[in-house]
């Protein structure tokens, strides 16, 4: 199995970069940092936002549109906003993806 | 009309309602004896619904401990005595208002964003290492608990005022300020002042809104302002704020994390969310 | 608050407060041990380590807990974790297990993600064990193990403590890794450091050697072009007077005037290869720039009234006259400049200005050479000065040259500490511009060297006979013939040597009166076979010695001066400076040769010291009278003017400790002397010059009365001469 995604323990430092083939040490090592899900190549892939995105792009429009009155009365320049908002675009696309 | 006083508005509160006798032994039993741990399980399991719960709580992912916690020793061990004490101020708290009747507010729906804020702060206290991370839980989870005074004693005028909020698109607390010449942050506030409860809560809630106020509790205080906000605009449960309130930039500086981190914080809640929606509003 | 309140019996009460007092005690003992400071820096002698941190967290969680056993793991570079402090050590491999099957079950990665103690109870009974996380906010650096009975209970207070311990145990390893990183970090930059220098050092020998390497070429090249031009320039001279018909002597001429033009050629070259290799020496003395400017422009007058140009030249009045420079290459670059001017102008003016230019700091000439030809375009500019390069490719086939002027006049000026530019309109004309700082001269040293170069002249006009047999030491055939028929033209018998040893052997078999030796040659050069002349005990080892080298610079003829050899001329030979110089060495009234000069040899003005007890030269000073007739009162009233002034100089100087001054002072007094023909006031001044260079101030203070009283005996001397002088 090979690594398609880099795992990082909670702290943020990086345990093993993408691209390696697992070995048995590698996984005790995500034992013992608690790492419990990994992402390997081959595996089917959760469908990626874009795919979402690129499907009813409507969606998209409806959800940036709706940033705007949510967040009014924010700095939307501040770093925190703009990861939060980007967040939320993508949790709202989701939900509206799946409820068609 | 003239401005009500906050005092009386508490008290109508206070008159009807007590923290339950749990909280109090707990309380008792922490500061009591050496093996704490013991005693404090002891004092638990007099309570056996509570005991489910907080043994529901215990193998949840809440704490995401290997292996089955079977009894409330075993639970006051693995979440920690300090910890667990927390939790049951939590439950009780919570246990006052639900013997409320329900008003112009639809209560599961203003405690869930309660409950989303405490897991908010609950999370962000534990990226930063902290200690005790359900003080943390129970602070994000009685932030806004002056509203629920005010939707008590003042149900209409409240009710015009969030409707003139969706109007003129304001934010609400800011309108009950202008109102009422206080806010639901200053109301809660008076409230635990006046249950006694840890100067650490009074102070994280009479300042969530304006967190450069606080004084002795910095990071408390800067944790449940922040937790508010994801709370906010991650939209689990409406507190009766349409809009995501704005950043105090400097209660942002001082938690020393990285917008980056914003993204694990929310799936963290996520992940929580549930299970402490389903400890705290279950009977 | 008030209806459900909880209430105790009151012997609970005092078991309650018993409790409490306990605990509280506990907690502030504990404290008190954690508060007190590190035992690590003040304990260990060397760097702290790892091993010093650990051990003295242990001592401190001792004091808070009772354990069985505890160790610390540590996180390694592959993210495992590895008991590195074990107490007891006999515990190491229990505890290794029990952290595995931690891993394996999962609680040791959740113990690893809580941020305080977790307590975990064994179910079989058996002891329990405390996990305590070893992080910093950022980092997770290992995990803290203790066992413990397995009914014991620890106070949370103390648990708190042990927290605070483990915290400060992750901060100090935090730091002690980054120190370590640092000082990694400081080594590499070091061995980078010396590796580098080591480079450097490699360099730098090698760019000397090259450098040497340049020199060397431009001393063989020097050599090797000069002494073949030397034969074609001296055969066209004497060609020129064997008496040939007009057509034979155009012919003649145009050798002579090509082989002159290709030195100057040559001479451009080797200056640019010179100035590069850094190794162009000025040659400073006092000039008239007025003087000079003045030759030029006559030199170019008959040029430029050809093309139907004249020159104007204007010198403003704030102009200093009397300067110190390289006289010769300056005017090099004036010549190369105005002839510029004329080449590119077809009619008009070239109006030459010499002026001080106020913007410069200090006084600085300013001078242009403006004129109205065909200009410079914009573009080629830039390239002006580069050598080998002209603004048009067109211009050389019509204009001729070879684009090396302008390149060596800026290398000359820049070396001079000077600057040169040009402003240009094309169609318009052009000017050439350039500043220079000289510093100015005194009045008598210019008129004195005014006196003397016409005294030069007049030599050279004149008609002395010289006598005596010359010993020729050349390889070169060519040059043998053009020496030999030189000396024969000026009444000299001659004999030629191959090399150094012939010339041993001619020494050995007849007596001659001077050699003129080649410094190059095969088998045993000239500098070799002069120091075996001079070291030798034979009745020749004084004999005048004059060098014949292609090197002119300063280094060869010091190495000729070391040799011994007394003086020195330079190829190609120029008939009349080798009269000159035969003239000096070849006097017949002299008796004794004379002895070395301790100082360097100059080309042309250095005269001779004499082992005489004459005060003055007789015979030289005769020639000089001869020659100047009347103006030599003159030359003598300069001459006691200006030394009665250095002598005054002299003595305050030393007095002062100018080492500078004096060796200045002596200088100038030597050059006048000897021009005088004063012998012996020139050998003593020169003796005392030494002196001076090497800061034998002292030594100069004693000799001093017996310098003042030769000046004083020369001084009558001349007098003497010229009352006779006068008297005729």
């Amino acid at each position: 199995m090979i690594l398609s995604a880099d795992v990082k323990e909670r702290g943020g430092r990086m345990l093993l970069k993408s691209g390696v083939e697992l070995t048995e040490k590698h996984l005790k090592v995500f034992k013992t940092w608690g790492i419990t899900r990994v992402e390997v190549e081959g595996e089917e892939s959760v469908t990626s936002l874009q795919e979402v995105i690129d499907a009813h792009p409507e969606l998209q429009l409806e959800a940036e549109s709706a940033v705007k009155e949510h967040f009014m009365h924010v700095d939307v320049e501040h770093p925190f906003f703009s990861e939060l908002i980007e967040l939320w675009i993508a949790r709202r696309v989701k939900r509206r993806a799946a409820e068609i | 009309m003239s401005q009500p006083n906050p005092q009386r508005l508490i008290a109508g509160v206070t008159q009807v309602a007590s923290l339950p006798e749990i909280y109090m032994k707990v309380e008792m039993a922490m500061g009591n004896a050496r093996s704490s741990s013991k005693y404090l399980a002891g004092i638990l399991s007099e309570d056996t619904a509570l005991t489910a719960r907080i043994l529901r709580l215990a193998n949840s992912s809440f704490f995401s401990f290997p292996g089955k916690i079977d009894t409330v020793a075993q639970a006051v061990t693995v979440i920690g005595t300090r910890q667990l004490r927390e939790i049951v101020l939590a439950s009780s708290i919570v246990a006052v208002f639900k013997e409320m009747p329900e008003g112009l507010v639809d209560m599961q729906t203003f405690w869930r964003h309660s409950i989303a804020c405490g897991v908010a702060c609950r999370v962000i206290s534990t990226h930063r290492r902290e200690t005790n991370v359900e003080s943390a839980f129970v602070s994000g989870l009685l932030h806004d608990i002056g509203r629920l005074v005010l939707y008590k004693e003042k149900p209409v005028e409240m009710g015009e005022l969030i409707n003139r909020c969706l109007e003129r698109e304001e934010l609400l607390y800011k309108a009950e300020k202008e109102h009422f010449g206080f806010d639901h942050a200053l109301l809660g506030g008076l409230l635990l002042k006046e249950w006694k409860l840890p100067a650490r809560l009074i102070e994280t809630t009479a300042c969530h809104h304006a967190p450069e106020r606080a004084k002795e509790f910095v990071i408390e205080t800067a944790t449940v302002h922040v937790g508010d906000i994801l709370a906010n605009a991650l939209q689990s449960g409406d507190s009766g704020e349409r809009y995501v309130p704005p950043l105090a930039t400097k209660a942002w500086k001082i938690l020393g994390l990285e917008a980056g981190a914003v993204g694990s914080i929310a799936s963290e809640l996520d992940k929580q969310y549930s299970v402490a929606v389903e400890f705290v509003l279950s009977e | 608050m008030s209806k459900k309140r909880c209430s105790l019996a009151h012997g609970d009460e005092e078991k309650r407060d018993a409790r409490l007092l306990s605990s509280y005690t506990a907690l502030i003992d504990g404290l008190r041990e954690i508060a007190t400071p590190d035992d690590v820096i003040t304990n260990t002698t060397g760097p702290v380590t790892v091993d010093d941190i650990l051990e003295a967290t242990s001592i401190r969680i001792r004091k808070l807990l009772a354990l069985k056993a505890h160790a610390f793991l540590i996180a390694n570079d592959d993210f495992e974790f590895e008991i590195h402090t074990c107490r007891p050590e006999i515990s190491r491999g229990f505890l290794n297990k029990s952290v595995e099957s931690w891993i394996d079950d999962g609680l040791f990665s959740w113990a690893l993600n809580q941020n305080r103690a977790v307590i975990q109870h064994d179910q079989d009974g058996g002891d329990a064990h405390v996990l305590h996380v070893i992080t910093t906010r950022s980092r997770t650096v290992g995990m803290f193990v203790g066992r413990i009975a397995p009914d014991a209970t620890i106070d949370d207070g103390i648990l708190a403590l042990l927290s605070v311990v483990l915290m400060n145990c992750a901060s100090g390893l935090e730091s002690l890794e980054l120190h370590t990183a640092l000082q990694q970090h400081n080594e590499n930059l070091e061995t980078l450091i010396h590796e580098r220098t080591a480079e450097l050092e490699i360099e730098r020998d090698r760019a000397e050697k090259v450098a040497a390497e340049k020199s060397l070429f431009l001393a063989t090249m020097s050599h090797e072009i000069r002494t073949p031009m030397n034969g074609v320039i001296g055969m066209a001279q004497l060609l020129k007077e064997s008496g040939l018909n007009q057509e034979q002597q155009g012919l003649t001429n145009t050798i002579l005037q090509s082989g002159q033009a290709l030195v100057l050629l040559i001479n451009d070259v080797l200056d640019i290869a010179k100035v590069e290799a850094g190794r162009l020496e000025l040659d400073l003395a006092p000039f008239d720039m007025v003087q000079l400017f003045n030759s030029v422009v006559d030199l170019l007058k008959p040029q430029a009234a050809a093309k139907g140009v004249s020159i104007a030249l204007k010198f403003s009045e704030h102009v200093d006259r009397y300067v110190i420079g390289d006289a010769g290459r300056i005017r090099q670059v004036i010549l190369n400049l105005i002839g510029n001017a004329i080449k590119f102008t077809s009619d008009g003016v070239i109006k030459v200005s010499i002026d001080i230019c106020d913007q410069c700091e200090g006084k600085q000439f300013y001078i242009s050479i403006e004129d109205n030809g065909i200009g410079i375009r914009e573009e080629n500019i830039g390239r002006l000065f580069n050598p080998f390069e002209q603004s048009d490719s067109s211009i050389s086939s019509k204009h001729g040259g070879t684009g090396l002027g302008l390149a060596i006049c800026k290398q000359l000026i820049e070396l001079m500490g000077g600057d040169i530019g040009v402003t240009s309109e094309y169609g318009r004309g052009s000017t050439f511009w350039l500043t220079l700082a000289l510093p100015h001269a005194d009045d008598s040293e210019i008129a004195q060297k005014n006196l003397l170069s016409q005294v030069e002249e007049k030599q050279i006009a004149g008609d002395t006979t010289l006598q005596g047999s010359v010993l020729v030491a050349e390889d070169n055939e060519v040059n043998q013939r053009v020496i030999s028929l030189m000396l024969k033209s000026l009444g000299l018998s001659c004999t030629v040597a191959n090399n150094g040893l012939e010339v041993l052997d001619h020494l050995g078999d007849s007596a001659y009166d001077l050699i003129l030796m080649d410094c190059q040659m095969p088998r045993l050069d000239g500098y070799q076979t002069t120091k075996r002349i001079r070291s030798g005990g034979d009745a020749f080892h004084k004999i005048p010695i004059v060098a014949l080298t292609a090197n002119a610079m300063e280094s060869d003829r010091k190495a000729c001066h070391a040799a011994g050899m007394d003086d020195f001329l330079a190829k190609p030979i120029d008939q009349s400076k080798l009269k000159q110089t035969l003239e000096r060495w070849l006097n017949p009234q002299r008796e004794e040769p004379s002895p070395v000069s301790a100082d360097t040899i100059r080309v042309e003005r250095e005269a001779e010291p004499s082992a005489n007890d004459e005060l003055i030269d007789c015979a030289a000073l005769q020639s000089l009278i001869d020659i100047m007739e009347d103006e030599f009162i003159g030359l003598c009233d300069i001459f006691i003017q200006n030394s009665q002034l250095k002598m005054a100089k002299l003595s305050a100087a030393i007095a002062a400790e100018n080492s500078a001054e004096v060796v200045g002072i002596l200088h100038f007094l030597k050059g006048s002397c000897s021009s005088v023909a004063a012998v012996q006031l020139t050998a003593m001044v020169t003796r005392i010059e030494t002196l001076a260079k090497q800061g034998e101030l002292k030594e100069i203070e004693q000799q001093l009365p017996a310098l003042e009283r030769c000046y004083r005996n020369t001084i009558d001397e001349i007098n003497r001469l010229a009352a006779c002088r006068a008297g005729h």
